[in-house]
């Protein structure tokens, strides 16, 4: 479905994209996980055809995305980072205007069934700069999947929102994927890649660094971790099993905590960065 | 019909800014002003032949106006939207193409310059001055508007950041709307600045509405050369859109 | 001395805009454009109230830019820096006396309006005529700008958003310096409101500077008149300024 190799983009000397390639099925959800400036928009930015890759070469369900930018536009939707909505429309108005810019037939029918589907009813004619945030990125992810693209691109879908909003919003993630849309999204939140993503891709500084399945990319590294405090600073070890990390705890003569590893620690354990502050 | 969802929006929220009330008159104020400081507060005074300074200075300020409305709204709305809020990536990312993005925004644009168009020649009215409205006028105004949102078009897009839309409005547009024979006629100018107004477009604009809005037959070779000038500025802006819109 | 750091703050950024992509010398080349066109045009062609176009707009264009730019920086700084850049509020909570807010902010927005004035001074020369050499000219400029940027920060404080500003420069100060006797003589309107526009500020701010640039006699009842509207409009400033927290 999205088949991306040897994609770079440079800016003057700085690569944002350092040969990046990974390619996603149909169907699945494919997240890409990094702290922020790891490259991710950028990523998305040149799949939805506003960006121009230096060098490499990105395909979506077999179009270019610079040859035929025009047929790949056909296919996707994108529900950016910043909340790119018409402020001063309302709901109804921004599907509706979306819609008629991707020549939907039947448009009335579909913005009732997504305005019901994001939680909005009662909202169709609220202007849009009213809405929480929340709500607002309701309508995003429900405007993106208005003209029933193949493929859907989320650049980080949830950041700024409160944990239960959050939920919804995985909610609807989750339900996505069981019409058959193919999902490909970015963050930085480690907890909601590993609930996503059937499978994640690490990125650090422009570079692809690990990728895989959560579960496997995890038990590269060891099923579990302790984190010890040492001198200030926290080290993590990392242990295949619970019973020798307790037999190692035991040996220490401070505190320490043990947990399932995650896959920050996947990142830490390449990188020695930490993704999320 | 590509083009119409985005006159759409832009249709949508003009209506929503008209009702509120002081949106429709500020619409009117400066060209209000600029009537009764120059052509009531200068009247009496012999500065052309043939006409009263106040039924000379109007079409300059159709003119002026129409030209400052319809830059501005494209101008503005599309430098805003690919800078500030990001919705111009929507249009992008869209199957429409780029000739169907300029043709809605330059008709929205236009529609802007036509509309305070008419609300001067009602302020006019009220002051005894009566502009015929033929088709020669109609079509001048109508050509000056393309032109000018054509311009703002490519204004919107050549901007890197906001607020240099309000730049070049500040060099060129303003000294343009003053110059260009719509408070004055050009041949009171130094001759070596006159020859330069004379290419101006709006020169010409004013030149044939006021022609048209006295009765006579506005100078053909005004009307081929705005016409020339839109389609150019038109082309151009297609193209700065293509090319422009992806980095 | 503590209004200072309010006056340094709008002073850099008043720099820091002028030398970035020419953003706000573009505002105040407008009421040069003005001189210009009209100058270059009508300027000797025709007369009013005994003397050429030109002699009589520049002292009207003098006000007009020295009233404008006063209000509209202020009004705008002030009211943005209350509503989005919540920087106002440092001003409020810092041990700096209310006084020396207003001070500062009044005279901020003096060097603007004075800088547009000397900007239109400087073109007249081209015109052939010299900036006059009577201080009183200089003394109703200053208290022109004073009045104006008091008027200014009043706006801006009482505005609840930036449209607020907009409206009421558009209803007020934009007829106001446009009739005022800054680009044609107050004597074509009627005569009852030739005696409200009278006492308009900016009228007798244009009265007296066209009388002082074109050596006649000066009207010496504007001083007190202006000297009233701004220690009115500073106080006015003041007192809201001390409510607003």
């Amino acid at each position: 479905m999205i088949k991306v190799e040897n994609l770079v983009k440079e800016y003057g000397k700085i690569k944002a994209v350092d040969d990046v390639s990974f390619s996603v099925e149909e169907g699945e959800i494919f997240g890409l996980l990094g702290p922020n400036g790891a490259g991710k928009t950028t990523i998305i930015r040149i799949l939805t055809t506003i960006l121009l890759p230096t060098k490499g070469r990105a395909r979506i369900c077999g179009f270019d995305v610079v040859k035929d930018a025009d047929k790949v536009r056909n296919m996707i939707g994108v529900a950016p980072q910043e909340i790119n909505l018409d402020r001063e429309l309302t709901v109804y108005e921004n599907l509706m205007i979306h819609g008629m810019l991707h020549r939907m037939k039947d448009l009335k029918k579909r913005a009732d069934e997504l305005i019901r589907w994001a939680g909005l009813e009662g909202r169709e004619d609220t202007i849009v700069e009213e809405l929480s945030g929340g709500m607002k990125r309701r309508l995003l992810i429900a405007r993106a999947i208005m003209h029933y693209p193949k493929v859907l691109f989320l650049d980080e879908p949830t950041v700024g929102l409160d944990p239960q909003i959050r939920r919804q919003i995985w909610d609807m993630i989750k339900n996505l994927k069981d019409e058959g849309i193919t999902i490909m999204l970015t963050t930085h939140y480690i907890e909601e890649a590993e609930t996503l993503c059937d499978r994640v891709g690490i990125l650090n500084r422009g570079k692809l660094i690990a990728i895989g399945k959560p579960e496997e990319l995890k038990e590269r590294i060891g099923r579990f971790v302790v984190e010890l405090l040492n001198k200030g600073k926290t080290e993590y070890r990392f242990f295949p099993d619970r019973r020798s990390a307790s037999r190692f705890v035991e040996g220490l003569n401070q505190d320490a905590v043990i947990r399932k590893v995650n896959l920050e620690d996947v990142f830490i354990k390449i990188t020695g960065e930490k993704i999320e502050e | 019909m590509n083009f119409y969802p985005i006159f759409l929006e832009d249709l949508i929220k003009f209506k929503r800014l008209c009702l509120k009330p002081f949106f429709i008159t500020s619409f009117f104020i400066n060209p209000l002003l600029y009537i009764l400081t120059f052509g009531w507060g200068l009247s009496g005074k012999k500065i052309v032949e043939g006409m009263s300074y106040m039924e000379f200075i109007i079409p300059g300020i159709i003119g002026f106006s129409s030209m400052v409305n319809s830059f501005n709204w494209t101008a503005l709305s599309i430098e805003i939207g690919r800078t500030t809020f990001k919705t111009f990536e929507n249009y992008v990312v869209s199957p429409i193409g780029a000739k169907d993005i300029m043709l809605g925004k330059v008709l929205s644009g236009s529609l802007r310059g036509i509309l305070s168009a008419a609300v001067i020649l009602v302020v006019a009215h009220l002051f005894g001055i009566k502009i015929k409205l033929n088709i020669f006028f109609l079509f001048s105004l109508l050509l000056n508007c393309i032109l000018f949102s054509s311009i703002g078009i490519i204004c919107g897009m050549k901007s890197k950041i906001h607020g240099d839309v309000f730049v070049f409005s500040n060099f060129f547009i303003t000294p343009m709307g003053l110059f260009c024979g719509t408070f004055f006629p050009i041949e009171f100018l130094p001759e070596p600045i006159a020859k330069i107004v004379y290419l101006l477009p709006l020169t010409h604009s004013v030149m044939c509405m006021r022609d048209a809005a006295s009765g006579n037959l506005p100078p053909f070779f005004s009307l081929f050369y705005l016409f020339l000038l839109c389609s150019l500025f038109f082309t151009v802006g297609i193209f700065c859109i293509e090319k422009l819109s992806r980095s | 001395m503590s209004f200072y750091p309010v006056f340094l703050r709008e002073l850099i950024v008043f720099k820091r805009r002028l030398f970035r992509k020419s953003y706000f010398i573009s505002t105040l080349f407008t009421p040069v454009l003005y001189l210009l066109t009209f100058g270059l045009s009508l300027g000797r062609r025709i007369q009013m109230e005994g003397v050429s176009y030109l002699e009589f707009l520049i002292p009207g264009l003098i006000s007009f830019a020295s009233a404008n730019e006063s209000f509209k920086w202020n009004a705008m700084s002030v009211s943005l820096g209350r509503i989005y850049y919540k920087t106002f509020e440092e001003y409020l909570v810092s041990p700096v006396s209310f006084s020396s807010i207003m001070i500062g902010y009044c005279l901020s927005g003096c060097i603007k309006g004075l800088f547009s004035s000397f900007m239109i001074m400087l073109v007249a020369i081209f015109f052939g005529y010299p900036p006059p050499a009577d201080p009183l000219f200089y003394v109703v400029l200053l208290l022109n700008c004073i009045l104006f940027s008091s008027l200014g920060t009043v706006a801006g404080i009482l505005a609840k958003s930036y449209n607020d500003v907009f409206v009421f420069s558009n209803f007020f100060i934009a007829p106001m310096t446009f009739l005022c006797g800054t680009f044609f003589s107050v004597k074509r309107f009627p005569d009852w409101i030739k005696t409200i526009i009278f006492y308009l500020p900016l009228t007798q701010t244009s009265l007296a500077l066209r009388a002082s640039f074109l050596k006649k006699e000066f009207p010496l009842y504007s001083i007190p008149i202006l000297f009233a509207f701004t220690v009115f409009f500073y106080f006015l400033g003041l007192f809201l300024l001390r409510r607003k927290s």
